[in-house]
C-alpha cells in the first residue's frame, strides 16, 4: 500500500510517506466483516489442576534460583538461612585438573 | 507577524510545540485578524501546514490566486529532506504533548471565535477547505494531521452546537416571558426587548444552521473516507471523535446512521481500532436515558460484539467483557446462554484483568442482589447465591480447584468472603453433595483474603507506593481478624466432621496460618486452641502422608510463635515428635533384624518416614537421634529398604543438618564445641552416604543430588567468613564428587525427552530437569564450583535454549557480572568441547566448516559472543583470551609433529565470531600472535582448502576501512 518518494542523490535517507491507495477498499472492508476469526484466539486457560498450578509456580526461574532445590526445606527459618548463603561469590579460577 | 516566525517558536505553532497560554495566543491572533484578516488567515492556514511537518511557506498571494488543491500540491514538495517523520508521529519528550496541545489549540480557537468570527463566511470556510484538501492527500503527514485537526474541529463545533441549543431554549423562554408580560399589561404597544429577543432568535437559528452545515460537510468530506484510511491511527482518530460526539450530543449523533461506522470498524484488523470502537460504545451503554437508541445496533452487531471477548488483543477482550456487562444491564434478554458461556469461562483465564472483567459479568448476571459480607446469613440471600457460585464452579468443568475463580471475583464480589454463609451451608447439610467444592472455594478465598496473594500467573506487575502498601497491610489484618473470629471456634469442628476426606482435610488444616493469633486471647477463644491441637493429632493419625504432615507441622510451628497458643502446642508437639521417632526406630530395628519385610511392614515403614520428614520440614525434631538410623538405612545395599524410604532418609538428614546449624547459629546449644564437632561429623557422614547412593543406586538419585546441592550451598566457605568458629563446618568437595554431580546433571538435563508420556507427565519431567540445572547453576554462581565447571552448560546454550534458555541466561549473566575473565575462558572451553564433539562424530578427520552442524556451532559462538556486550574496552582481556586459547587449540597437532596439518584448524572460523569484539589495536596484536604461533609450530599456511579457515580468520582481524563502518 505504501511507497516512498525517492529522490535522486541521497538514496539512504528516509522520505515522505505516500499512501496509494489511501483507503481500505470496499471489498476488503466486506471481507473483514465476513471473516474476523483471525482477530480471535482460543481461551488461555490458567492451570486447571492444583498440581499443574504448583508446577508452574516452581518452574519460575526466580523461584528456582531463590528457593532450596529440595522441596522439604520449607520452614521459614531454614529458607531464610539458605537465602542468606546465596552470596555472589564466583570462583574465578581455571577449571581444576585431576 | 510573518509566516516564517510560525515555523520557529512563536505564534500558534510555537505554543503547540512548547506548551503555553493558548488563550492568549488565540486572542493575539484574533486581534491580528481584526486588523488584517488576510494576513491572519494566512497565518492560521500556515499553522495547519506547519503542524503537518511541512516546511513550505504560504503567502497571501498564493491564497488569493491558487485553488486549495494547487496549494497542497505545491506544499507537498516542501518536506524535511531527511526524515519521513512529522509531529503527529514524532517521539521524544518534546513531541509527547503535541497531539494534546494541538487539539487544545483548535478547541481554544473555536471557543474564542464562536460568537462572531466562525460565522463570518471566511475564516471557517478557508480552514475547512484546507483541512478537507489535506485530509484527502496521498501524503500521509498531511492526511494524518488534517484528519486529526478536522475531527477535533468537529468536536469543538459540536460544543458550539450544544451551546446554541441551550441558548435557543433560553431565548424561547425569554420570548414567552416577555410575551406573557405584554399580555398582562394589555397586549399592546412596542416592546424593544421583545424585538431584540426575536432578532436574537433569528440569529441563533442561522448560527445553528451554519454550524450544522459545517459539521455535515466535515463529516461527509473527511470522516466517511478517513474512517477506513489505510493508516490505523487515522481510523482510530475518527472513531474516537465520533464516540465523543455521540456521548455529548446523543440527540443528533446517537443514531444508526452514525453507529454503523462503529459497527463496521469493530471488524478492523488492527487491535487498537477495535479497542477504540469498544471504548466509544461503553459509556453509551452506561447511560440509562439514551441506551434505548442502541437497541437496533446491539441486535445487528451482537454476534461480533460477543465474539470480541475472545479478542487476540487482551485489552480489547477486557473492554468487550465490560461491554457485555453493560449490554446485559441494558437489554437483559439479548444475550443467550451460548453468548454467555465464553464469558463465564474467561474467569479461568490467565490474564487477570480479563478474568476480573468476566467476573464482573458474572456479578451482574448471577449475583445482582448480593448482600454485604457479614450480613446475617439467616436473612440474607447470600447463602443461596453462594450455592449458585458453587454450582457455577462445578458445572463449568473448567478447573478442578478454586484459586483462579476466587481470584477473579474476590475484589468485586462480597459473597466469596461471606464466611458466615459458608459455615451455614456446611453446617445445615443443605449442600452435602458439594461440600468438597464449598470447602475448596472457601479455603481459596480465606487464603487470598488473608495474604493478598494471587495464584501464579495472575499477579499484577507492580505495587503502589509505600502508603498504599501500609493501607493494604491494614486491610489484610482486618480480613484476618474477621477470618479468625469465625474460624477459630469453627475449625476444630470442621476438621472433626471431614476427617475422613484427605482433600478436605488438606484444605482445612492450613487455615490457622491465616489466623490473627492474638484473637485467641483477645476474643477469649483459647479453649479452641486445645480443640484444634486435638483435631490435628487426629489428622496425623488418619493421614500419614508427607504433605499433610508438613502442613500440620507448619501450623504447629505457627501456633507456637505466639505466646497465647504456644503453651498448648508445646505438649502436643513433643508428643507427636516422640511418637514419630519411636515408630521410625522400631521400623528400622525390625528391618535390620528380619532383612525381609512384608507389604504391611513396608507400608508402616514408609508411613513412619513420611511423617518424620513431614515434621522435620517445619519443626526442629531436636535431639532424637534418628539421624544415625538414617545413616544406617542409606548404607544398606539398594533394595533392602524401599527406595522411597532411602530418599526420605536423605531428605531427613539434610533437614537435620539445617536444624543443627540453626541451633548453633542462634547459640542455644548448651555445649557449643560438642555441637560443632557433632555437626561437622554429620556433614561428612551425610556427603559420604549421598555419594555412595549416587554411585551405587539407580533410583532416588534426584532427591540425593538436590539434597547435596542444598547442603553444599549452606556448608560453603561463607560460613567461615561469618564466624571463625564455624570454620570446621565448611565442606570441601573433591574432584570425584564434582565429576559425579556434573555427569549426573549433563546426562539427565541435556537429553531428549521421551514422548511416551502424557502432557502433565512431560511437564513434570521438564520441571525436574529445570530444577536439576538451576541448582547446578547455583553451585557455580554462588562459588561452590569454579566457573569453568559451567562450560558444559554454556555448550548447550543454543541447542536447549527453548527449554532452559531463561535458566542458562541467568547462570551466564551472573557469572559474567562477577568474573568476566573466567567466564570468557569457560565460553572458550565450551566452544572447544562443542567442536571436539563435532569432530568425533564427523566422517572426515577434519571438521568441515561448510557442514550443517558447523553452522550450529557458529550460531553458538555468535550467541555466546553477544553476552559480552559492546564495551570493548572493558572486555578487552576476556575477548583476547578467547582468541589466544582458540588459536592454540586450533593449531594443536595431535600425533606429534610428523602429522601434516593441525586437526582443529577450522575452529578458527568459530572464534572469528569474536573478532568484532576486539579493539583495533588488539586485532593487530592477535593477528601477529596467530602468524607467530603458526610459524613457531612449523606451519606455513599453504594454499590447501584446509587452510582457508586460517585465511578467513586472519582476514577478520584486519581493521576495516573506516568508510565501510556505516553499512
Amino acid at each position: 500500500i505504501t511507497s516512498e518518494v525517492r529522490r535522486v542523490g541521497r538514496p539512504r535517507k528516509r522520505r515522505l510517506v505516500i499512501d496509494e491507495p489511501k483507503n481500505i477498499s470496499g471489498d476488503e472492508m466486506k471481507s473483514q466483516m465476513a471473516n474476523y476469526a483471525d482477530t480471535l484466539q482460543p481461551l488461555d486457560l490458567a492451570p486447571p489442576t492444583r498440581k499443574l498450578m504448583k508446577l508452574r509456580e516452581c518452574g519460575n526461574v526466580e523461584k528456582l534460583f531463590h528457593l532450596p532445590g529440595n522441596d522439604v526445606l520449607r520452614a521459614k527459618a531454614l529458607v531464610k538461612f539458605y537465602q542468606s548463603s546465596l552470596l555472589p561469590n564466583v570462583k574465578g579460577q581455571e577449571v581444576a585438573e585431576n | 507577524r510573518s509566516g516564517g516566525k510560525l515555523t520557529e517558536d512563536g505564534g500558534l505553532l510555537g505554543a503547540v510545540k512548547h506548551g503555553g497560554d493558548f488563550k492568549k495566543v488565540v486572542e493575539e491572533w484574533i486581534n491580528n485578524y481584526e486588523a488584517n484578516p488576510d494576513d491572519a488567515l494566512t497565518e492560521l492556514l500556515q499553522f495547519f501546514l506547519s503542524s503537518s511537518g511541512c516546511r513550505g511557506k504560504l503567502t497571501g498571494d498564493m491564497l488569493l490566486k491558487l485553488e486549495y488543491s494547487e496549494i497542497v500540491r505545491h506544499m507537498t514538495e516542501e518536506f524535511d529532506e531527511e526524515s519521513g517523520d512529522y509531529p503527529m508521529v514524532m517521539t521524544g519528550a518534546q513531541w509527547k504533548r503535541f497531539r494534546g496541545n494541538f487539539s487544545q489549540m483548535i478547541m481554544t480557537l473555536v471557543a474564542e471565535c464562536k460568537h462572531s468570527i466562525i460565522f463570518n463566511n471566511q475564516m471557517m470556510d478557508s480552514v475547512i477547505q484546507l483541512l478537507t484538501t489535506l485530509a484527502d492527500s496521498q501524503v500521509r503527514a498531511f492526511r494524518h494531521t488534517a484528519t486529526f485537526a478536522a475531527m477535533t474541529l468537529s468536536s469543538a463545533l459540536v460544543d458550539v452546537t450544544l451551546e446554541l441549543v441551550e441558548n435557543k431554549a433560553k431565548n424561547e423562554r425569554q420570548i414567552e416571558a416577555e410575551q406573557a408580560k405584554l399580555k398582562a399589561m394589555g397586549g399592546s404597544g412596542n416592546n424593544d426587548k421583545l424585538d431584540v429577543l426575536i432578532a436574537r432568535k433569528t440569529e441563533l437559528k442561522e448560527h445553528a444552521q451554519d454550524v450544522s452545515d459545517m459539521l455535515q460537510y466535515i463529516f461527509k468530506s473527511v470522516f466517511v473516507h478517513r474512517y477506513r484510511d489505510c493508516l490505523p491511527d487515522i481510523r482510530s482518530i475518527c472513531i474516537n471523535e465520533l464516540g465523543k460526539w455521540m456521548i455529548v450530543y446523543p440527540e443528533h449523533f446517537l443514531d444508526d446512521s452514525y453507529l454503523k461506522y462503529i459497527g463496521w470498524s469493530l471488524h478492523d484488523k488492527m487491535p487498537e481500532v477495535r479497542f477504540k470502537c469498544l471504548e466509544a460504545l461503553l459509556p453509551l451503554y452506561n447511560r440509562q436515558e439514551i441506551v434505548g437508541k442502541l437497541e437496533l445496533f446491539s441486535n445487528k452487531f451482537k454476534e461480533r460484539l460477543v465474539s470480541m471477548v475472545m479478542d487476540k488483543h487482551l485489552d480489547t477482550a477486557v473492554k468487550a467483557c465490560e461491554l457485555m456487562s453493560a449490554i446485559y444491564r441494558a437489554f437483559p434478554t439479548l444475550l443467550t446462554k451460548d453468548d454467555c458461556v465464553p464469558i463465564y469461562e474467561l474467569v479461568y483465564t490467565n490474564y487477570r484483568p480479563l478474568a476480573v472483567a468476566a467476573g464482573e459479568f458474572l456479578n451482574v448476571k448471577v449475583f445482582p442482589n448480593a448482600a454485604p459480607a457479614g450480613s446475617d446469613p439467616k436473612t440474607s440471600q447470600n447463602k443461596e447465591l453462594l450455592l449458585d457460585l458453587i454450582r457455577f464452579f462445578i458445572e463449568g468443568e473448567c478447573h478442578e480447584h478454586g484459586a483462579y475463580l476466587v481470584d477473579a471475583l474476590i475484589d468485586s464480589n462480597e459473597i466469596v468472603k461471606d464466611w458466615g454463609s459458608y459455615i451455614e451451608l456446611l453446617k445445615n447439610d443443605e449442600a452435602a453433595q458439594c461440600d468438597a467444592q464449598i470447602i475448596e472455594i472457601m479455603c481459596c478465598s480465606i487464603k487470598q483474603a488473608a495474604t493478598g496473594d494471587h495464584p501464579v500467573g495472575r499477579a499484577m506487575a507492580k505495587r503502589g507506593p509505600q502508603a498504599a502498601n501500609s493501607r493494604e497491610a491494614r486491610q489484610l489484618a482486618d480480613e484476618r481478624t474477621k477470618i479468625s473470629e469465625v474460624f477459630i471456634p469453627q475449625l476444630p469442628l470442621l476438621l472433626q466432621t471431614y476427617i475422613a476426606d484427605r482433600e478436605k482435610v488438606c484444605n482445612l488444616v492450613v487455615l490457622p496460618l491465616y489466623f490473627q493469633l492474638e484473637m485467641y486471647v483477645a476474643g477469649q477463644l483459647t479453649q479452641h486452641a486445645a480443640e484444634l491441637m486435638k483435631a490435628l493429632e487426629n489428622v496425623v493419625e488418619r493421614h500419614p502422608d508427607r504433605d499433610v504432615l508438613a502442613q500440620v507441622a507448619e501450623v504447629i510451628n505457627h501456633l507456637s510463635s505466639y505466646s497465647g497458643t504456644a503453651q498448648v502446642t508445646e505438649t502436643a508437639r513433643i508428643k507427636l515428635v516422640d511418637g514419630v521417632a519411636l515408630q521410625v526406630g522400631l521400623q528400622v530395628d525390625r528391618l535390620e533384624k528380619d532383612e525381609v519385610i512384608d507389604e504391611d511392614d513396608e507400608a508402616a515403614m514408609k508411613s513412619a518416614f513420611r511423617k518424620l520428614v513431614g515434621f522435620a520440614s517445619h519443626i526442629d525434631t531436636g535431639k532424637k537421634d534418628v539421624f544415625d538410623r538414617c545413616i544406617q538405612v542409606t548404607t544398606w545395599e539398594e533394595g533392602r529398604a524401599p527406595s522411597e524410604v532411602v530418599q526420605l532418609c536423605v531428605q531427613y538428614m539434610c533437614l537435620v543438618l539445617n536444624w543443627d546449624l540453626q541451633r548453633i547459629i542462634h547459640d542455644i546449644e548448651p555445649n557449643r564445641n560438642d555441637a560443632l564437632k557433632k555437626l561437622s561429623k554429620r556433614v561428612a557422614n551425610f556427603f559420604t552416604c549421598c555419594e555412595q547412593i549416587m554411585m551405587e543406586h539407580v533410583s532416588g538419585l534426584e532427591t540425593t543430588y538436590l539434597a547435596m546441592c542444598d547442603a553444599l550451598l549452606i556448608f560453603n566457605e561463607h560460613l567461615a567468613e561469618r564466624n571463625d568458629n564455624w570454620k570446621g563446618l565448611v565442606f570441601k568437595m573433591d574432584q570425584k564428587l564434582l565429576r559425579r554431580l556434573k555427569t549426573y546433571v549433563v546426562d539427565n538435563v541435556f537429553s531428549q525427552a521421551s514422548t511416551q508420556f502424557d502432557q502433565q507427565e512431560q511437564l513434570e519431567m521438564m520441571m525436574k530437569r529445570r530444577r536439576l540445572l538451576a541448582n547446578y547453576g547455583k553451585l557455580v554462581i554462588y562459588g561452590v564450583l569454579p566457573i569453568g565447571e559451567a562450560a558444559e552448560i554454556f555448550e548447550q546454550y543454543v541447542k536447549y535454549y527453548q527449554d532452559f534458555g531463561d535458566i542458562m541466561k541467568m547462570i551466564i549473566s551472573k557469572c559474567r557480572d562477577a568474573e568476566m575473565l573466567s567466564t570468557a575462558s569457560a565460553v572458550g572451553k565450551a566452544l572447544q568441547m562443542a567442536y571436539e564433539r563435532l569432530r568425533s562424530t564427523s566422517k572426515t578427520p577434519h571438521v568441515d566448516p561448510l557442514s550443517e552442524d558447523f553452522a550450529q556451532l557458529h550460531e553458538l559462538a555468535r550467541r555466546l559472543s553477544s553476552i559480552f556486550g559492546n564495551d570493548h574496552l572493558r572486555n578487552r582481556e576476556s575477548i583476547a583470551k578467547i582468541h589466544r586459547d582458540g588459536i592454540i587449540f586450533a593449531l594443536e597437532i595431535s600425533g606429534g609433529r610428523a602429522s601434516k596439518n593441525p586437526t582443529n584448524v577450522s575452529f578458527l572460523e568459530v572464534i572469528q565470531e569474536f573478532s568484532q569484539k576486539l579493539l583495533r589495536q588488539d586485532k593487530e596484536c592477535i593477528r601477529r600472535y596467530l602468524e607467530k604461533h603458526a610459524l613457531a609450530m612449523g606451519r606455513i599456511p599453504t594454499e590447501s582448502p584446509l587452510w582457508s579457515s586460517y585465511a578467513l580468520y586472519k582476514d577478520s582481524l584486519k581493521e576495516r576501512n573506516p568508510d565501510d563502518v556505516s553499512s
